[in-house]
């Protein structure tokens, strides 16, 4: 892998000086770092999310014309649950079930919100009606939005995963090919998959990941491709 | 003949006028033949059994207009408003960037970024753009989160609130004008204008004064009255999006037109469609090819 023009930015502003990357600095909180590499500019950031700095780093990229990995439509289709899933189910990935309601669901579900407030990293799984109700109405702000449920079996369990340029930590074979084809689809350099296990493993959502959040051996695969020890 | 889908929710049905709208619409359909389909965000898998879908609820990339626009276009199906026009006109930033790329003249504009938020800051764009100037938090729709600030306490005081929702926000330079001019285009052609008068008590179309909501008056006009430069910065601004179907608001200043803003999915019931009484089933009939290249899902132009 080549060595080319690489950056890093935080959100202080305009006149914030470079970070040099070093151990202990690399992952440093909100820092953003750009690499160019084969003719695309990789941004790495711990929170792609919509309208954050690196969002929009990426957006006047993408108007310089440059192509980026992510794009900002990565982004919003990683993102935004019922768009993450289509895509994904398009492209072969195993993804749960979902629906869309204003007010009931189906028990046990998985909830995520749908509006200008939600988060894909604030999911939750109502196992009861009775647990299910503020929930709902937290995530649909008391019956604005509507939201995203996944039924799922009461046997279910939620898997977590980071996945880095795809690669996971210690994650079991199935799963580790779950999050390389969920980079494969979606291009986020950093991201928790959040899959659901049950017997196999489903795609229930993409989430940003914090560089605080990285087990030891996460910061070391993140640290050598951003010194370009290792491919993406 | 074709099944045209319209993506409504609660709020698209909350007042008498969009209810009105809708039947028009609704009826401008079904003489052209065509079956219409309202389609609730709980109902959205029925989007895969349409021909072409109009989204008729408010658009932002994190909310179900989003989705039901992405559900039509993986699918092939023709879509107004596209993703990728939700996606550029619901951002301010990502709007005044297409439309600086294109030379398309708005106000002189400066992104303040999260750590812009100072005093230094915000004097040195008292002094680039003049004062008053106006803030805009980037997601800002019926001039919500659009502000007019005279002195660096209250940009100050503005920007923090704004920044809370968006790292990067919008500080312009003022334009003051009795009126905006709104075009509608679709896929680059005029169909409508009008003209909103600011009511005396803001500069906005839209704000609560006093603890009550004003709104501004809708004027019509027919097209062949519009001031040819309007129309044509009209259009220019609105390929610079995409080609799909947009509000283009201008502000004219002393004969010398100026885009405010480019709007997907503009309202069009209150009578902004007065002189083209044929808006919808042009709408229509776009969205399902009938003797015109249909709309297809994407904003290319």
């Amino acid at each position: 892998m080549d060595r080319d023009p690489s950056r890093e930015s935080g959100s202080a502003g305009r006149g914030a000086p470079p970070v040099k990357g070093n151990a202990g600095r690399v992952l440093r909180r909100d820092l953003i770092h750009e690499r160019v590499r084969g003719g695309l500019t990789y941004i790495i950031s711990e929170d792609y999310s919509y309208k954050t700095e690196a969002y929009y780093r990426i957006l006047t990229l993408e108007m310089e014309g440059k192509e980026t990995v992510p794009s900002t439509r990565d982004i919003l289709e990683a993102y935004v649950v019922p768009v993450c899933l289509t895509r994904a189910k398009g492209a072969g990935i195993p993804v749960c079930e979902w629906g869309i309601s204003d007010e009931r669901v189906p028990v046990p579900s998985i909830l995520y919100g749908i509006s200008y407030f939600a988060d894909p990293s604030e999911y939750s799984l109502v196992r009861d009606l009775e647990t299910a109700d503020p929930v709902i109405k937290y995530i649909n702000g008391n019956g604005k939005y509507p939201f995203c449920y996944q039924p799922v079996p009461e046997s279910a369990e939620i898997v977590p995963c980071v996945a880095i340029f795809g690669r996971t930590a210690d994650a079991p074979e199935p799963l580790a090919g779950l999050a390389a084809q969920v980079y494969r689809v979606f291009r986020v350099p950093l991201m928790e998959v959040i899959s659901v296990f049950n017997g196999s493993y489903r795609l229930s959502s993409i989430t940003p990941v914090r560089y605080s959040k990285l087990s030891r051996d996460e910061k070391g695969i993140l640290e050598g491709i951003l010194a370009g020890e290792c491919s993406e | 003949m074709s099944r045209l889908g319209v993506f409504v929710d609660r709020q698209t049905l909350g007042n008498s006028e969009q209810l009105t709208a809708l039947i028009r619409l609704r009826d401008s359909a079904e003489e052209m033949g065509h079956t219409v389909y309202f389609i609730f965000p709980v109902e959205i898998a029925k989007i895969g059994k349409v021909d072409g879908l109009f989204i008729r609820s408010r658009t932002d990339p994190m909310n179900i207009s989003f989705v039901a626009a992405k559900m039509a276009e993986l699918r092939g199906i023709p879509v107004i408003d596209d993703p990728a026009s939700i996606q550029i006109c619901s951002d301010k930033v990502n709007m005044y960037l297409h439309l600086m790329q294109e030379g398309v003249r708005i106000p002189e504009t400066v992104f303040v970024r999260k750590g812009e938020v100072t005093e230094k800051d915000a004097a040195d764009l008292f002094r680039e753009l003049g004062s008053p100037l106006i803030l805009k938090e980037p997601s800002t729709s019926f001039s919500l989160r659009v502000e007019k600030v005279h002195t660096v306490p209250e940009f100050l005081k503005t920007a923090k609130r704004f920044i809370k929702l968006s790292d990067w926000i919008v500080a312009q330079r003022f334009i003051e004008s009795d009126f905006d001019w709104r075009v509608g285009v679709l896929d680059g052609e005029p169909l409508y204008a009008c003209r909103y008068i600011i009511p005396q008590e803001t500069f906005k179309i839209q704000a609560t004064v006093n603890g009550h909501v004003v709104y501004c008056a809708v004027k019509s006009a027919p097209l062949g009255q519009v001031p040819a430069p309007i129309i044509e910065t009209a259009v220019q601004a609105a390929n610079a999006i995409g080609g799909g179907f947009y509000g283009v608001d201008i502000k004219d200043r002393d004969g010398t037109p100026f885009v405010i803003e480019v709007n997907d999915n503009p309202s069009l019931e209150a009578g902004e469609d007065e002189h083209s009484p044929g808006l919808y089933k042009k709408i229509i009939g776009h969205l399902l090819g009938e003797g015109e290249t249909p709309a297809g899902s994407g904003p290319a132009r």
